[in-house]
């Protein structure tokens, strides 16, 4: 979502834009988010002082974010163009298009998407995630089983075996929470206040409670700390079963909502911000941004990082804080070499992995599937592809093109008023109908209906012919003395080829000439005289032709 | 289509209504009545299934709303008479419909003492089998019937319900609101064009005035009376108005810096405000938008009732359940206060017949609650018609919004409804109905035959508009009115889809021998003089060619005496033919629609030709040609 506002504002893009409302919430916080911390700069003291800052030289980090080439404002007029929808709703573009989001299981909100053009469903997968035990919705699978074309984008790397289970993962970062505060060391999260930090605040918060240290103080320090925390509260209705129970109780569903009312949790826009009376250590603090390259958490580094009793615990596996400490020591910002506090990275990704796209892969019915160039040797190797299954790739800016698979079928509503006028033949003891209308798509499908009333002269119908010209019938129906057209003979009949027949017909009276040939299928009449032809027209229909 | 309303037909209270479509059953709303004891409070669900396999009838349950007329029944009708289909509810109605059964069952078994009624457990099994949905979430039901809720206001959580099975469609509104209030937003549907539209109708005939100037009056009336010393009741159910007016009355409080207390009675309260705070969601836009800053749902000014402040002097305003006077709180401090003229009862909802509540908006002076107790009524009472339905305005609003082809009224009184039924019919000029109770009403909805329409034939539709149009690529745009002209053979194989076959196909279908298409072609000619059409109607030329060709009127070339020809035939043709004439110069042919024209053999301007073919299927307009080029030649 970070290119958006630049989509939208700076380019010619002028289409729709559909979003989930809980995804355009924390949206919104990403975006701001990321625009504050480019905006506002952290500043680092040298390493003595916080407080005497104003006498020394302020330098900041660089930045390893690239900066947004987009302003406050263009944020909210993007935001005001998208159109939020719920999962599982459905929005047409265009009539004959529909686009519909379903749970994806990654965030609140996110989502997968399955676009229908002409009974044709293509799903967009990306991030997405099938762990169970985080807070979001479950992934809905509808997206992968009724799919015509998969396509799934994403970054995939085979990391062999996978990491421990998530729960672990999460227990191991509790335990180290509660490891330092019990040797009264202070914990830094360097994280975004959204997303898997909510079940990583769940799961500190039983720690603690457990450990007897109830009393420990959290602070959540982001621009949009407040709205992040307190309006996930009220997104009940998209997460995950077991929370979902909680609202029905009711009970919020996830447990910020209580460690903010008792003040064991609490949230500031900047680490300035905190009130000093309320500011007790040890304590943890959750800060972006969770590069250590932006927001308060590089002062937090800077500030706890020379005491071996504070931990940094870091959840992006691409985040190194020996690094960070190498960037601050160069500018003396630190004194030692390398950080003296524990340093613990449990990276916590619940992104789609490799062995789960070879299930969802063998679990879809779609002809096409198309997946990353970096997934695609895993995939050959693991998964086990339908014989009709068609596996493409894609990499940066490469267009993909395949042919989807066209239904042999689609069903059509007759509507009513079309069938009643319709014309009805007997034909070898069969009923043929012959259709005539405007074929249209409608909200529920597409429909036949009569030809609207002002069509009504232009659309004059046609005449239809089938069946088999009896040549022998025809040749009796010609030749002189066998019928009332006395004036009528048959000059000649000719076999040009085997399927062939050529008559030659002559009209005394009307001093004219007619040739006729018959071939499969098809009669061609050769006449100058308008009597004469129409004459030959009769006698052809009445010989074996049926004119619907 | 049917629909039977077994509840709730030219009548308020248990609601429920039994439709079926597309060949599928589902029933609306499964409510209760307050006027009834007896077995009447509950609809009649014997008229489903006389053996009572009800789940082999009905394929699903959809509730509205979590009010108790249109909730009441269910746990009954799913515990007790063994429906185990699926039900379908929004999520605030999946939370708090419980607690409200939940509540009406302890005052019916514990209270009055009944027995044979459902329990908790049944009310907990019966949720188990509840499906929540979300807002304009689409649900499939066994790939036929689509299941789609939209807001309705009303409530909280409050839906009305969009079904589709087949062609055949259906909105069902439970009760909705279409102006926004304090707390909840306006009811809004797309415009689905239902076959059916079944509408509550509970202010049939009313328009009432701006939400504004009721709350104004609301205001001026509690404050009046509080700051004269009296005591204020208002009557509520724990949720929904409750919510709105507690706002109300918060935000004056606040405004005025008023200290007189404000409590709220029934142990519900907290429970409820949470509910609200949880599904913020689902309340209105400005409440959502202000609450990170403030949740509405936290009063200050408003603190829970304690039944010994009943006796307390001095003024104070008393929100208290249930909202019709018949039970609990409400009526046991209106016992207390109702004698004193000072203070106010102020009803800001709807009261059934036959409650304390009505009778007191009656006007009646004098009450019997019993064989035994009578009341005298002293107090000032003031009606403020806060109920959430839509009015006749509403209504109408609604009907234009999604465009119905009928309307069935229900929810509604009799009397009320008829005035409103002739309105629909004169204004829309579509039917309007409103069935009694057990009365079915079948509805004839646009039949449509589903065929089956294969992709070679689409393509091929496809094709021939745009050659139509003249264009060289497919459009890739939505299909609008795309012209066909095909064949369905009747007796088939039964059980096999009809077929829109595309008659060149015909062949290849069994016995398709006779059906197949026959080209009759014909081709014919005619001599004549250049010079004397160039001289006879020279004075048509002036058409579009002379300025392709750089000879002008006057070239005497053989060429370009072709030319000039076919510009008099190509305007003369399109002045006499409905059809769009094209000119090809290069191959000296006119082109109408699918006939063409050429110019040969004319190597001397005394004699040239014209050759004309054309297939059967344009007789018609080949007779057209014909006959004027007759008349030009």
């Amino acid at each position: 979502m970070l290119a958006l506002p630049f989509i939208t504002e700076y380019t010619e893009f002028a289409g729709q834009v559909y979003f989930t409302e809980a995804g355009l919430v924390f949206g919104r916080c990403a975006l701001e988010e990321m625009l504050a911390y480019q905006n506002e700069p952290v500043e680092l003291g040298s390493v003595a002082s916080t407080s005497t800052a104003s006498s020394i030289p302020q330098t900041t980090l660089p930045s390893t974010v690239p900066s947004l080439p987009y302003t406050h404002k263009d944020i909210h007029r993007t935001l005001e163009k998208i159109q939020g929808l719920r999962y599982r709703e459905s929005q047409s573009p265009l009539p004959s298009v529909r686009v519909t989001p379903y749970s994806s299981g990654f965030a609140l909100g996110s989502a997968n998407w399955v676009v229908e053009v002409e009974g044709q469903h293509l799903t967009l997968l990306s991030n997405a995630s099938l762990l169970t035990g985080t807070h979001p919705s479950e992934f809905d699978w509808q997206v992968v089983e009724h799919a015509d074309a998969l396509v799934v984008t994403g970054d995939f790397k085979d990391q062999g075996p996978p990491a421990l289970p998530l729960a672990q993962r999460f227990g191991q970062i509790a335990s180290a929470v509660v490891a330092t505060l019990k040797r009264k060391g202070n914990v830094l999260l360097p994280c975004h206040i959204m997303g898997p930090m909510f079940d990583i605040l769940e799961h500190i918060a039983v720690a603690l409670d457990a450990s007897g240290l109830d009393q420990t103080r959290m602070y959540a320090i982001s621009p949009v700390a407040d709205r992040a925390l307190l309006y996930s509260n009220i997104m009940g209705e998209w997460m995950c079963q077991g929370k979902q129970a909680l609202i029905y109780l009711p009970e919020a569903p996830l447990t910020q909502d209580e460690l903010i009312s008792t003040r064991r949790l609490q949230y500031h826009a900047k680490l300035a911000d905190i009130e000093l009376k309320s500011y007790q250590e040890p304590c943890v603090i959750l800060a972006g941004h969770p590069s250590l390259g932006l927001g308060a958490a590089p002062l937090l580094l800077q500030r706890w990082g020379e005491s071996d009793r504070n931990s940094v615990i870091v959840t992006d596996a691409e985040t190194d804080v020996y690094r960070c400490w190498q960037d601050m020591k160069q500018r003396d910002l630190v004194t030692q070499s390398i950080p003296r506090c524990q340093v613990h990275t449990i990276p916590i990704d619940t992104n789609l992995q490799l062995h789960d796209l070879v299930g969802i892969v063998q679990t879809t019915r779609a002809k096409t599937v198309v997946v990353p160039s970096s997934a695609e040797p895993y995939l050959r190797r693991h998964a086990r592809l339908g014989a009709n299954q068609l596996l493409l790739t894609h990499s940066y800016l490469e267009p993909v093109e395949w042919l989807h698979a066209v239904p042999q079928h689609r069903t059509v509503f007759l509507a009513e008023q079309a069938a009643q006028t319709a014309p009805v033949y007997h034909i070898n003891g069969k009923a043929v109908v012959r259709i005539q209308g405007c074929l249209r798509a409608e909200r529920d499908g597409l429909w036949i209906k009569s030809p609207p009333a002002l069509k009504q002269p232009a659309a004059k119908s046609k005449r239809m012919l089938c069946g088999q010209l009896l040549i022998d019938r025809l040749q009796h129906g010609l030749e002189k003395g066998n019928q009332q057209d006395r004036d009528l003979s048959l000059i000649s009949v000719t076999h040009p080829t085997r399927n062939e027949v050529v008559f030659n017909v002559v009209s005394t009276n009307r001093n004219a000439t007619a040739t006729i040939s018959c071939r499969n299928g098809t009669t061609k009449v050769v006449c100058d005289s308008e009597a004469l032809r129409r004459t030959l027209c009769t006698r052809i229909l009445d010989t074996s032709l049926l004119e619907l | 289509m049917r629909l039977v309303p077994l509840g709730a037909g030219q009548d308020v209270g248990r609601s429920c209504l039994l439709v079926t479509l597309g060949g599928r059953n589902i029933m609306f709303d499964c409510g209760m009545h307050m006027g009834f004891n007896d077995e009447r409070r509950f609809p009649d669900f014997t008229y489903i299934a006389k053996d009572g396999q009800y789940t082999d009838t009905l394929d699903c349950i959809i509730i509205s709303h979590f009010h108790l007329d249109h909730c009441g029944a269910l746990p009954y009708f799913t515990e007790m008479c063994g429906y185990h289909g699926p039900i379908f509810m929004t999520h605030p109605t999946k939370a708090i419909c419980p607690i409200l059964l939940e509540d009406y069952r302890k005052i019916t078994v514990e209270r009055k003492g009944e027995t044979n009624f459902f329990t908790s457990q049944h009310i907990k099994d019966c949720m188990k089998k509840v499906v929540a949905m979300n807002l304009h979430e689409t649900h499939w039901l066994d790939d036929e019937i689509e299941i789609r809720p939209y807001y309705a206001g009303h409530v909280l959580g409050a839906a009305m319900f969009y079904v589709r099975v087949g062609s055949e469609s259906i909105v069902y509104t439970g009760d909705y609101n279409m102006t926004p209030d304090r707390h909840l937003g306006a009811a809004w549907i797309d415009k689905v064009r239902p076959d059916v539209l079944v509408t509550e109708s509970t202010y049939a005939t009313t328009i009432r005035d701006s939400k504004r100037a009721r709350e104004r009056d609301f205001l001026a009336k509690v404050y009046d009376c509080v700051t004269q010393g009296g005591k204020v009741i208002i009557p509520v159910f724990a949720l929904g108005r409750a919510q709105e007016l507690c706002i109300l009355i918060e935000t004056f409080w606040d405004r005025m810096g008023i200290k007189v207390p404000v409590y709220f009675s029934a142990g519900l309260t907290e429970k409820a405000n949470n509910y609200y705070k949880l599904f913020i969601n689902w309340t209105n836009q400005k409440i959502k938008d202000t609450y990170v800053q403030r949740n509405m749902f936290d009063f200050k000014h408003i603190k829970p009732w304690d039944r010994a402040y009943a006796d307390q002097p001095g003024p104070m305003v008393l929100f208290a359940t249930p909202g019709m006077l018949h039970i609990g709180t409400s009526l046991e401090v209106f016992k207390k206060w109702c004698h004193d003229r000072k203070n106010m009862v102020i009803m800001p909802g709807y009261c059934v017949a036959g409650t304390v509540g009505a009778k007191v908006l009656a006007g009646q002076k004098v009450i019997d609650l019993d064989n035994f107790n009578t009341i005298h009524v002293n107090l000032q009472v003031k009606n403020l018609s806060f109920s959430a339905h839509a009015d006749a305005k509403g209504i109408m609003q609604l009907i234009r919004q999604c465009e119905p082809r009928n309307v069935v009224l229900v929810h509604g009184e009799k009397s009320k409804m008829g005035f409103l039924k002739s309105k629909i019919m004169k204004e829309f000029s579509i039917p309007c109905f409103d069935p009694a109770n057990g009365e079915s009403i079948d509805i004839e909805t646009s039949r449509a035959i589903p065929v089956q329409l294969s992709s070679s034939f689409f393509r091929k539709l496809w094709a021939r508009e745009a050659k139509l149009d003249h264009q060289g690529t497919l459009p890739t745009g939505p299909v609008q009115d795309l012209a066909v002209d095909g064949l369905v053979v009747l007796d088939g194989p039964t059980g096999t889809p009809l077929q829109l076959t595309d008659p060149s196909d015909l062949s290849a279908m069994e016995d398709g021998a006779s059906l197949q298409p026959h080209i009759l072609e014909f081709e014919t000619s005619r001599q004549f003089s250049l010079e004397a059409l160039l001289q006879k109607w020279g004075h048509l030329a002036g058409a579009p060619l002379l300025s392709q060709t750089s000879s002008g009127s006057n070239d005497t070339t053989h060429s370009g005496m072709v030319q000039r020809a076919l510009a008099i035939l190509s305007s003369y043709l399109q002045q006499t033919l409905t059809v769009r004439v094209y000119v090809n110069p290069s191959t000296a042919t006119i082109a109408a629609d699918t006939i063409g024209v050429r110019l040969t053999g004319a190597e001397s301007s005394a004699s040239a030709q014209l050759m004309m073919t054309w297939q059967y299927e344009d007789e018609d307009l080949a007779s057209d040609i014909l006959a004027a080029l007759n008349r030009l030649l």
